[in-house]
């Protein structure tokens, strides 16, 4: 029994010991977080007043630090609800498209790939299939992934085009691409690459030169069917197709960027950041203007139509 | 004693107040661990001790924070491969990925599913927002510079992320097998047929046999509901850290 007791008395002691350990750690913690820089509202004091010439201008602004809960955490909540709410008014409204049961047998025209994938579709109008289709946007992505390797001038990080120069410059390659494109389109529309070219290389029949050759093979049995002639039928691509489907397009592409590279630095005196932001402007306004073309005004059997749009397919 | 019965502490209805309000209280902090986020340390503590906020650092410049300047595009990004996700399971409830079945199971999902068609336009909208809100991403990280060491590996993580956003919404367009989808699949994958030297094989990979079928089917739904996901969320996972470890571009 007394035993019993005094240990009651003991566990009272000490729950109370404990109470008053919590409630100093309490204190301690509200005075800490008082003391706090963070929790007042000015992070910077007069230290000395002195004359203009004596100290040194700060370039920046003293830099303020706040607590990502809630200041970054307000913006990231209230981004990711008004995009929830726009997604939900969007779905609620408009409904995705379905069209019939796939049919192998009944291709529609024009067959096209999703829109993101147009652009290179449209390239493929002007080009041969592998370049426009694989080489180019491999090589593109390469140089894209490239730029940071190769672009270590001088000059800042952090501000929307570098400089006002930068910005003069991604405003120029904007105009100079846009019109670059369209008259390559328009172009390619009115002349016809691939005829001209066939016109120019044309052979008996019609059918542009150098179609298939023919190399004996040594020792081969002449008398041998189906390969006659102890000859190897070589295909060789014909001159005006390696004309119109890589020539001419490869050397589109490198004149018009080198030009580009040329006209920034004669007119702006362009550094190397500046001529990097004057070919990437060059591939994202080539990019959005063969997207929007591809999607919207090729028609019936890839051909140009000004109004397909207005009976486009969905997306 | 009547006056006894009327105080508030002896009250059984304020008892039991009282007390689930402190039950209440010990559930909160058994889950967050602090009080209401309203003092320095209880903030860091909010971003520290949880598991979904603590890649964020707990302070940050004001000066970073200018909605000008990312336009929330990287988050934004995050935003919809999030909401794809949980989309696309719900979908993948009603989808089978079988040339008799599939164009029904959309049908039926459109018609007879309870906001079937909802959740199949918000997966079909959030996708094409997807790709263009991460390629404005990418032109918001260009132009700012934000790819200066070294946030160099960064960068081609993001291109690879880029890349990975272009095959998911590509994979999943062939999934409702119709008209528009198998043609606009026949059409792409066509593309990487005319890839030189290995054109044909790559394409016969691509789609496991000469034209889209069954096996172009189920190669692309395995792609698009597991494969693409998991290298996606694994590389967002990497680029979120890096961004985190590298120190972020903006407010310097
Ligand atoms: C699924 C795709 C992507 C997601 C979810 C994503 C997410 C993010 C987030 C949340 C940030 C933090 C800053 C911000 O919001 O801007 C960020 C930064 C960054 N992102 Fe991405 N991103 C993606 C794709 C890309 C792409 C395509 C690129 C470039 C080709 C890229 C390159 C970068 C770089 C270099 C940073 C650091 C920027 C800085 O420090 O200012 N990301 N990303």
């Amino acid at each position: 029994m007394a035993d019993t007791s005094q240990e009651r008395q003991a566990n009272q002691e000490q729950a109370q010991a404990a109470a008053a350990e919590t409630n100093r750690r309490a204190e301690a913690r509200r005075r800490h977080d008082a003391s706090n820089p963070l929790d007042k509202a000015r992070p910077h004091r007069l230290l000395a007043v002195v004359k203009k010439e004596a100290g040194f201008i700060p370039t920046k602004e003293p830099s303020t630090i706040v607590h990502v809960w809630p200041h970054l955490l307000m913006i990231e909540f209230l981004c990711a609800i008004v995009f929830t709410v726009t997604l939900f008014i969007t779905s609620a409204f408009i409904n995705a498209p379905l069209e019939d049961l796939a049919n192998p047998e009944r291709t529609p025209n024009p067959s096209k790939a999703p829109w993101y994938f147009l652009n290179l579709q449209e390239l493929l109008l002007h080009m041969d299939g592998g370049l426009a289709g694989v080489i180019v946007p491999t090589v593109v992505l390469l140089l894209i992934a490239l730029v940071p390797y190769f672009d270590l001038g001088p000059g800042q990080m952090g501000r929307w085009f570098t400089s006002e120069r930068g910005k003069a410059v991604v405003q120029f390659s904007a105009i100079y691409t846009a019109f670059w494109l369209f008259f390559l389109i328009a172009f390619d529309i009115f002349f016809p690459v691939k005829t001209l070219m066939k016109n120019l290389f044309p052979d008996a029949s019609g059918k542009g030169i150098l179609t298939t050759i023919k190399i004996p093979i040594p020792g081969g049995d002449p008398t041998y069917e189906p390969t006659p002639g102890g000859m190897l039928n070589v295909s060789v691509t014909p001159a005006d197709i390696i004309f119109s489907n890589w020539i001419i397009p490869i050397s589109v592409i490198f004149i018009l960027s080198g030009l580009l590279i040329f006209l920034v630095r004669k007119r702006f005196n362009a550094d190397r950041r500046d001529i990097f932001q004057a070919l990437f402007t060059g591939f994202v306004v080539a990019f959005a203007i063969t997207t929007v073309v591809g999607t919207a005004f090729r028609g019936y059997g890839q051909n140009f139509d000004w109004l397909w749009w207005a009976f486009k397919r969905p997306l | 004693m009547a006056t006894k019965k009327t105080s508030p502490r002896r009250n059984p209805m304020d008892q039991i107040m009282q007390a689930s309000a402190a039950f209440g209280f010990r559930v909160y902090k058994s889950v967050f661990r602090h009080s209401w986020p309203d003092s320095a340390r209880t903030r860091s503590l909010a971003t520290m001790s949880n598991v979904f906020l603590h890649l964020h650092p707990t302070t940050i410049r004001r000066a970073s924070l200018k909605v000008t300047y990312t336009f929330c595009l990287g988050g934004l990004s995050f935003f919809f491969f999030l909401v794809l996700t949980v989309s696309g399971v719900l979908l993948m409830f009603y989808y089978v990925p079988s040339v008799t079945q599939a164009y029904q199971d959309i049908k039926d999902l459109q018609t007879v599913v309870f906001a079937g068609q909802f959740l199949r336009n918000m997966h079909r909208w959030g996708a094409h927002a997807m790709v263009i809100v991460v390629f404005l991403h990418m032109c918001r990280v260009f132009y700012t510079r934000a790819y200066r060491p070294p946030r160099e590996f960064n960068w081609v993580v993001g291109v690879l992320l880029l890349v990975l956003t272009f095959l998911l919404s590509f994979s999943g367009y062939l999934l409702p097998w119709d008209q528009l989808s198998f043609w606009a699949v026949t059409v792409g994958t066509n593309i990487a047929k005319a890839t030189p030297f290995v054109g044909p094989e790559a394409q016969f990979l691509l789609i496991g046999g000469y034209e889209i079928g069954q096996n172009a089917l189920i190669r692309f739904y395995t792609l698009h509901v597991i494969a693409l996901p998991l290298a996606a969320a694994v590389l967002i996972a990497v680029h979120f850290w890096r961004v985190r470890k590298d120190g972020f571009s903006g407010g310097l």
